[in-house]
């Protein structure tokens, strides 16, 4: 066991949940990983590790704890406050994680169900109210909050009250409606009766999960019909949307932003975006935007996400170079001149994420000449530019805007 | 047909890999037990299951791809005969595939191709 | 050279031996990774051995509601496709199944890849690898009829859909001389159905990881596996149709094939380090209105060709 320990030790994954202003704390903590030829995980089932970097708010440390519940173990979780703090929080879970008998457990003490969490439209966490208890208090929802437009207030959006997400699976009465079934066919929703239903004029009172006595598997509704949000479908199919926040707990995306998504198969027919903002003020001098760092940093970001790994790794390497001192000039401009003539790239990038004054091929140009521009986008801009968009591009957009969270709005774009 | 008896025991090497692989991973593991788990979104807990009617908005292109496909069961015997029929099975099969061809123009056409 | 089938004993073997070199596959992607990180490269050479320790000691996770059976079918398909593919390629002189349909039977298995990572991302029951999923199909769309056409240009050529046909037909010269489209088309196509390098949308880190969004231990370690056994096949495949199979000067013509899968899969290896991620919305034009027709020319040149000489 000892030499699967020592081996698994040697590409531990880490997965990163970065607050507003912990920009600084978050690149040391990269290059720290990369160091010791560890790396950074996709998601929570992808990762050995959990690192907080900074003091998160409530509702932002309600994500964290639902993150960290998804880890499958063996698993360690560290917070730093400080680039100081990150090679003594990387060796302190390093020991963790080797240490097999603390691991097994962990794993026989954790519960039998799986964590509930909150819903990402719970505002109450962390208030007198509800001190994260589950969400179970739906009063609390923002009015139509999967609409872009705050003041057209839906019909019917208090039928949700009857899909309280903390219900348990046992207490329902749908006897032949178990997990069971579940796993197959039943998905169909054939029970339904959505055929009956006519798109145009049917209101989120209609769609009440609850009055259509639909099962729950585990505590979670089936997927509906979006309402208003729904785009027609030319062949009168009755299609589900999905209702997926984005953020803050998601790598390569900006710190502490949540984007609430409506999704129709894979396109945002509604977004609404918020910050959730730290615990306390952060350190000054904490965030990277508008460095020469920031620029590499944000270059690294969206060539991430662009599938680019391995210029990606070249670009986080020359920003760690620029957070201790001079950029290597020779290595700045092989790494330009390659991104620029990557044809496959700018196709991919060509016409996504319009602004006045460009798209996001043109803002990673800037970034990788260190030539200036810069334009204010509110968040309420944000929300509208990614609406219609397919959730790939709209991870593409976000990346190419490196939105800077840790100051209120308008949030810059770009570095200037 | 041994041919055919190589390939199932290769489909049993395969299953019974994977099964022995479950195996040695339920002594290696930290517990045997799967971690039960809400899905992955970056954090919150669902609003609804993701499995759904799931909008599939490429799925005209999915047509075009079957037309070109059952053509595809003339294509592999056909590939084993150019040589013996000669001019005649090349100006037919290609006069066949340009008519297909067509089609993709019309499908272009049509906007079957760009779905976002 | 006349390739003649072996007894079914050898099949654990066969399976071995493409195992090891995928395993090759994994350190020399392992290496490349460390070198562009500025690390040792002796580390990276471990990468395989360490994520696999990694992935055994680390837990399953079953989402609630996943479609389990399903989820489980669709990881291990990969692997189980590759393997299967393997058994048509001549390994010099000798093969394990000497299939008259050799070439339809390597593009079954392919076509099976999409059922494969489609339940691996439905399975879940989570909306990243859902999405994900989706995502293969459509790129699927669009490389599937190129790599079809590409698969029936050897088989015009050698008159055959034999595996062992195809490489004495190429005893004069080698059929990528002849028919470079249908060798690059083939090795895109192998790439993208390995959902490696510029065809990888479906397991981006811009989603989360995609379809592996939710697989952790055993579950992850069979894709990921899978998809080097899935590269490592399709080179051998590729080698066999295209670059001469066991054909070649001094060397035992077994060695001849792994030499040439060990280059043609380097290469393949390599160039995820090169080239960003295609997104398979943006594929499906150039796909279906440059590739298509130029493979098609392709295999009109050849079939002109083949009639020509009679």
């Amino acid at each position: 066991m000892g030499l699967i320990t020592r081996l698994a030790a040697r590409r531990t994954a880490v997965l990163v949940a970065e607050v507003p202003g912990w920009g600084y704390t978050r690149c040391t903590l990269e290059q720290r990983v990369r160091s010791r030829g560890w790396r950074l995980a996709d998601s929570p089932a992808d990762a050995d590790l959990l690192v907080v970097c900074g003091e998160p708010g409530p509702r932002f440390a309600a994500a964290v704890e639902l993150v960290w519940a998804q880890l499958p173990g063996p698993r360690s979780r560290v917070q730093a406050l400080d680039p100081a703090d990150v090679a003594a929080a990387l060796d302190a879970a390093a020991g963790q994680l080797a240490d097999e008998a603390t691991q097994r457990q962990d794993a026989q003490d954790r519960p039998a169900g799986p964590a509930q969490g909150v819903p990402a439209t719970d505002t109450s966490v962390g208030t007198d109210d509800a001190p994260g208890d589950g969400g179970a208090d739906a009063d609390a929802r923002p009015p139509a909050w999967d609409d872009p437009h705050p003041g057209a207030v839906h019909e019917g959006e208090q039928g949700h009250h009857d899909t309280d997400p903390t219900q348990e699976h046992g207490d329902m009465d749908h006897g032949d409606m178990d997990h069971g079934d579940m796993d197959h066919g039943d998905m169909d929703h054939g029970d339904m009766d959505h055929g009956d239903m006519d798109h145009g004029d049917m209101d989120h009172g209609d769609m009440d999960h609850g009055d259509m006595d639909m099962p729950m598997p585990g505590g979670i509704p089936l997927a509906g019909g979006g309402g208003a949000d729904q785009l027609p479908d030319p062949d009168q199919l009755d299609l589900d949307v999905l209702h997926v926040p984005l953020g803050p707990v998601l790598p390569h995306w900006p710190a502490g932003l949540l984007l609430h998504t409506t999704l129709q198969g894979e396109l945002v027919v509604a977004a609404r975006a918020e910050v959730l903002e730290a615990a306390r003020t952060p350190p000054a001098g904490g965030s990277l935007h508008g460095t020469t760092a920031g620029r590499w940093d944000a270059a690294a970001t969206l060539l991430a996400v662009a599938g680019w790994s391995d210029a990606a790794t070249a670009a986080v390497r020359l920003r760690d170079a620029a957070l201790t001192g001079p950029v290597p000039e020779r290595e700045a401009q092989r790494l330009a001149r390659r991104v620029r003539r990557s044809r496959l790239l700018r196709w991919s990038l060509r016409g996504v994420g319009v602004l006045p004054e460009g798209d996001a091929a043109d803002r990673l140009g800037h970034w990788l000449s260190g030539s200036a521009h810069g334009a204010p986008i509110t968040l309420t801009e944000l929300a509208d530019l990614v609406t219609g968009l397919d959730l790939a591009t709209v991870r593409l957009v976000v990346a190419s805007l490196d939105l800077d969270t840790s100051v209120r709005e308008p949030v810059e774009v770009g570095a200037a | 047909m041994t041919a055919y008896l190589s390939a199932a025991l290769m489909l049993a090497v395969a299953v019974g890999g994977v099964l022995a692989l479950y195996a040695v991973h339920r002594r290696t593991a930290v517990a045997a037990r799967p971690l039960p788990t809400l899905p992955f979104l970056s954090g919150w807990r669902p609003t609804e299951h993701a499995l759904s009617r799931f909008e599939a908005r490429w799925y005209p292109l999915t047509l075009l791809f079957l037309a070109f496909d059952v053509e595809m069961l003339y294509m592999y015997p056909w590939a084993t005969v150019v040589a013996q029929i000669g001019v005649s099975a090349v100006v037919e099969m290609f006069v066949f595939l340009g008519v297909l061809m067509a089609g993709v123009l019309w499908a272009w056409r049509e906007g079957a191709l760009e779905w976002v | 050279m006349t390739v003649t089938q072996v007894s079914a004993g050898w099949v654990p073997l066969a399976a071995a031996l493409l195992l090891t070199v995928a395993t090759a596959a994994a350190a020399l992607d392992g290496v490349l990774a460390a070198r562009s990180a500025g690390r040792p490269l002796s580390g990276g050479l471990l990468t395989p051995a360490a994520e696999t320790a990694r992935l055994f000691r680390q837990r399953r996770r079953t989402t609630i509601a996943a479609d389990l059976p399903l989820q489980r079918i669709g990881g291990a398909g990969l692997l189980t496709a590759a393997l299967l593919m393997v058994v048509v390629v001549p390994f010099g002189r000798w093969t394990v199944a000497d299939m008259a349909v050799g070439v339809v039977w390597f593009n079954a298995l392919d076509v099976l890849l999409w059922a494969a990572l489609w339940l691996a991302g439905w399975g879940p029951n989570s909306v990243h690898p859902l999405v994900a999923g989706h995502r293969f199909l459509a790129q699927a769309l669009s490389y599937e009829l190129p790599l079809m056409f590409a698969l029936t240009t050897p088989a015009v050529a050698a008159g055959s859909l034999r595996l062992g046909d195809l490489v004495a037909a190429q005893a004069g010269l080698w059929f990528m001389v002849w028919m470079p489209v249908a060798f690059v088309v083939f090795c895109a196509g192998v790439v993208a159905f390995s959902a490696w390098g510029p065809f990888s949308a479906a397991l981006g880190s811009g989603a989360a990881g995609g379809v592996l969004a939710e697989s952790a231990g055993v579950d992850r370690w069979l894709v990921t596996a899978g998809r080097y056994a899935l590269l490592t096949a399709g080179s051998a495949f590729g080698v066999t149709a295209f670059l001469g199979g066991g054909h070649g000067p001094l060397l035992p013509a077994w060695l001849w094939v792994l030499v040439k899968t060990s280059l043609l899969l380097a290469v393949l290896v390599a160039l995820r380090r090169r080239l960003p991620v295609v997104r398979p919305e943006r594929l499906a034009v150039p796909a279906w209105l440059v590739v298509l027709p130029l493979v098609l020319l392709q295999l009109l040149v050849v079939s002109v060709v083949v009639v020509a000489r009679g």
